[in-house]
């Protein structure tokens, strides 16, 4: 029985890794090839090409079938992650913070809060089409790039344009608490979702 | 014009899927070298590993296969594969269409070369 060369191993991963595979799927692949080369005593190379063309074979095959997110799903799915992120710990320091048995928003708050999402998503998604369209590709460059700063300066934006101090919404204590903590554990599953989708399983 | 092989590998990209199917039709299971044994029993040779295992991958994500890994005894794990109701029903259509094809293919080349 022959064992796969370890450095064949090791630049298959890396070039699979590169190509933006998941876990799960690099996993898969080095056992099918461990398991050929085992039986057949061939060279992985000879068999399989190089890692370099294994792995683009492998990616071509993905791409035209499922498997591989996209850049803009992983994007979005970030995204995600980090709104539930930023609006649970809103919610949960706003509701710490909070004098009386009300945590209160502002209108400047919830509009800027709002305004930075929405704008963030336009500029992810449009930078993505910027990089992928056949055509235009310029023309969303611009686009993106302008609602990525419009992001950015939603916050300070609204707090100049907008009522600061009156409160626009008020929420229970614990219900802001409630929905905080329900909104962060939602982030850290999305991440920990995200770290077993990316980690190597030999699925023997 | 190309060579022998390369000819030969330009055929097998649009009849191999098929003739996996039909390959596990025939026996109901088996794994990737058997198949690539098979293969080149049945006159496809020059098939590599590399070329078949991700077509069976493929095959498996799109439905037609059904995948599942078995300990060898003493030896390494075996991935089998088997049809799917799914691979079962697209070699019976496909299968006819592709042989309706090569016999309409051949007799044109064979009137050619005769001619």
């Amino acid at each position: 029985m022959t064992a796969l060369d370890r450095k064949y191993r090791e630049e298959l991963t890396l070039a699979l890794r590169l190509r933006d595979i998941s876990g799960v799927r690099v996993g898969e692949v080095l056992a099918e090839v461990e398991a050929h080369v085992a039986e057949t005593g061939e060279d992985p190379t000879t068999a399989f090409g190089t890692p370099k063309e294994y792995a683009a074979t492998i990616a071509e095959q993905l791409d035209t079938r499922s498997g591989k997110p996209s850049p803009l799903h992983q994007a979005v799915g970030g995204l995600a992650t980090g709104a539930l992120g930023y609006v649970g710990l809103t919610l949960l320091w706003r509701a710490l913070r909070a004098d009386g048995p009300a945590a209160s928003f502002t209108t400047a708050d919830t509009v800027g809060g709002i305004a930075f999402l929405a704008l963030m998503t336009a500029g992810i998604s449009l930078s993505f089409r910027a990089a992928t369209a056949p055509t235009n590709g310029k023309v969303y460059g611009v686009l993106g790039g302008c609602a990525l700063v419009a992001s950015l300066a939603s916050f300070p934006l609204s707090e100049v344009l907008l009522d600061d101090q009156a409160s626009l919404v008020e929420v229970s204590r614990w219900v802001a608490v409630g929905l905080g903590v329900a909104a962060v554990a939602g982030s850290l599953l999305l991440v920990v979702g995200a770290i077993r989708h990316g980690r190597v399983v030999d699925p023997r | 014009m190309a060579d022998v092989t390369s000819r030969r590998t330009q055929w097998l990209r649009g009849v191999l899927d098929l003739a996996v199917l039909a390959l596990l039709a025939e026996t109901g299971e088996d794994y990737g070298y058997a198949l690539l044994q098979r293969l080149d029993r049945a006159g496809m040779p020059d098939m590599k590993a590399g070329t078949l295992y991700p077509l069976l991958n493929r095959l498996t994500t799109d439905g037609l296969l059904q995948a599942e890994w078995r300990a060898g005894e003493g030896g390494p794990g075996r991935k089998f594969f088997r049809l799917t109701d799914e691979g079962r029903a697209a070699l019976a259509t496909q299968g006819p269409e592709w042989a309706a094809f090569a016999k309409t293919a051949i007799s044109v080349i064979e009137r050619g070369v005769k001619g």
